[in-house]
């Protein structure tokens, strides 16, 4: 499942109100038993994750390997080996459905699906940071689509991601520094929320060391160096990196995100 | 989200408040209720606060009475002199303010402005502000030992309630015991004391309300590293104010009534989580007059010590 773009668009539910509710984000994980009716498990991963793989990436596709993935997690028993892959392979399905997959899919409903696979995925193997990093961006969509949860959110998003960071810095170009470094650059003021533009321009500058072309990382690097005073040519620079990254990023949705995100960078700085 | 979809999304929920608003009769008189966090970045930009006081709008229309006939309109203000405008307005008729803005810009307008409740938040009934530094080695480890040094602070009372309330130090002089810097963002100053770089400069201490203290006590990775050394006296948490002619005793009351059942209604019970509180509750008058009664008694010293001062300085001059 590697190469997806998991990013911290509900991180911009920050920037948009000031209002969090103190309201609990689930803590609900799945129930470990077997299914009412027999599933193949393997089988169900495996055109899943052909569906997920297919490119161009669609609705119908994730839509299609959403359903094969999460049955196959839910058929899996706790202590089985391919358990984690298959909770965190069906979760980040249903976080691509809540943030690319429109109308029909719910942000908040996918949003929470994907918060209790990743719950039990923590549960299950604590010290891999597959399942911290997925469960901060779910956290983050449900609050998007929530703001009375959105207190308890951007605390799970900070702790997450900084456990995720301990674990395995690198993992998805520095994913867990750009989510922690969205999270502070895009966040209020305490005690409303964890906002830090010293903590961002930390841990952003980390994420660009570690994947120096990855385009989330130098977008957002780049307006966090606006904001800190930087003059234009750096950022212009790393605005200019960021768009030759773009090629890389095989997910028209995703590349078409990170684009989005660098037009209005490149806006905000003129 | 790009700025440009986050644009749209603010203006999205800007046009959603405006049937709300439109819904209501125009020429019905409006009763303004206005919110003063004089210096609190977060309260600065009220497009932001939108779902907060969508639903206190919502809530206090439906709820409160002496609105029912009226049109209810719910401000925002982190800058002192537009809360000012706002409390001055003919159509205000509620304000939520903090005791020392209450103090030096409210009180003397009886009967008009009546204290009728107060707003607990995370449980707490009483604001207690708390001086907080690192716990490296050599960091200040009292008040005393903050004496000349630089404090930083976001929001919070004016340097008068402060000096006269806050801290009740009768032996340190006209001024605060220490250098008072105010910060519009706490968080880059907690990690400047906790993590400083090379060569630069941060506060010796942070000064925080309750709020702000519980925030800090909720980051495991941080609040290790910080701890408290010195705690006020339990002061007067914000206060609500009714403004307007003065209705009388029974309106008063009837309002008070009302706020503290704001929980029972759906968006009431929201715009209260919003604001991490409880709910409404009946102020305690008798605290609010002792501090009051230290507040003036303070003011008093401080202009005789610069009455003296400046006989001093007249006297040294015409010697």
């Amino acid at each position: 499942m590697s190469g997806a773009l998991a990013t911290v668009r509900g991180l911009a539910l920050f920037a948009l109100t000031l209002a969090l509710g103190c309201r609990a984000l689930t803590r609900e994980t799945l129930p470990d038993g077997a299914p009412a009716v027999p599933v193949d498990a393997e089988q169900k991963t495996a055109t899943g994750l052909a569906h997920w793989r297919a490119r161009p990436r669609t609705v119908a596709e994730v839509a299609a390997a959403w359903a094969e993935l999460d049955a196959a997690a839910r058929a899996t028993p706790a202590g089985d080996p391919h358990r984690y892959e298959r909770l965190t392979a069906a979760a980040r399905c249903a976080i691509w459905l809540a943030r690319h997959g429109g109308a029909a899919y719910d942000a908040r409903t996918f949003g929470e699906a994907a918060l209790v696979l990743t719950n039990t995925a923590v549960e299950d193997a604590p010290d891999r940071a597959e399942a911290y990093y997925l469960r901060a961006v779910a956290a983050g969509v449900v609050a998007q689509a929530d703001e009375m949860q959105g207190m308890d959110a951007m605390q799970r998003i900070r702790d997450d991601a900084r456990r995720a960071a301990e674990l395995d810095p690198a993992f998805e170009g520095g994913g867990p520094h750009r989510v922690l470094g969205g999270l502070y650059l895009e966040s209020p003021a305490p005690p409303v929320g964890v906002g830090s533009l010293r903590r961002a321009l930390q841990h952003l500058r980390t994420g660009v060391e570690l994947a120096p072309e990855h385009p989330g990382n130098l977008v957002f690097l780049a307006r966090a160096e606006r904001r800190n005073g930087a003059d234009s040519a750096r950022v212009g620079a790393l605005l200019d990196r960021a768009e030759r990254a773009l090629a890389t990023v095989d997910d028209d949705a995703e590349r078409a995100y990170w684009a989005a995100e660098l037009a209005a960078e490149r806006a905000a700085g003129r | 989200m790009s700025t440009t979809r986050r644009a749209l999304a603010v203006f999205s929920l800007g046009l959603l408040a405006a049937p709300v608003l439109r819904a209501q009769p125009a020429d019905q008189p409006e009763a303004l209720v206005v919110l003063v966090k004089p210096g609190d970045p977060n309260a600065a930009d009220e497009t932001r606060a939108e779902p907060f006081l969508r639903r206190l709008r919502e809530a206090l229309q439906r709820r409160v009475p002496a609105f029912s006939d009226r049109r209810v309109t719910v401000r925002l203000t982190a800058d002192p002199e537009v809360a000012a405008r706002l409390v001055a307005a003919p159509a205000a008729r509620l304000a939520i303010v903090p005791p020392d803005w209450y103090l030096a810009r409210l009180r003397g307008d009886q009967p008009r402005a009546r204290v009728v409740a107060t707003v607990p938040r995370l449980g707490e009934s009483v604001e207690r502000y708390a001086l907080v530094v690192s716990r490296a080695e050599g960091a200040p480890a009292s008040l005393d030992a903050l004496r000349g040094r630089e404090v930083v602070m976001q929001g919070g009372p004016d340097d008068a309630y402060l000096r006269r309330v806050v801290f009740q130090d009768d032996s340190a002089g006209p001024g605060l015991p220490f250098a008072l810097r105010r910060t519009t963002n706490l968080a880059d100053e907690v990690f400047a004391v906790v993590e400083p770089a090379d060569g630069e400069s941060h506060a010796d201490a942070l000064l925080v309300d309750t709020e702000m203290l519980r925030f800090l006590q909720d980051d495991e990775l941080t609040w290790p590293q910080l701890r408290v050394v010195w705690t006020s006296p339990a002061l007067p948490r914000e206060l609500v104010v009714v403004l307007g002619p003065d209705q009388g005793d029974a309106s008063c009351e009837a309002l008070r009534n009302a706020l503290l059942a704001l929980g029972d209604d759906e968006a009431g019970r929201e715009a209260l989580e919003l604001m991490r509180s409880e709910g409404f509750a009946a102020p305690d008058l008798a605290a609010l007059a002792r501090v009051a009664a230290r507040y003036d008694e303070r003011a008093e010293r401080e202009r005789d010590a610069a009455r003296r001062g400046g006989e001093r300085r007249d006297g040294g001059r015409d010697g």
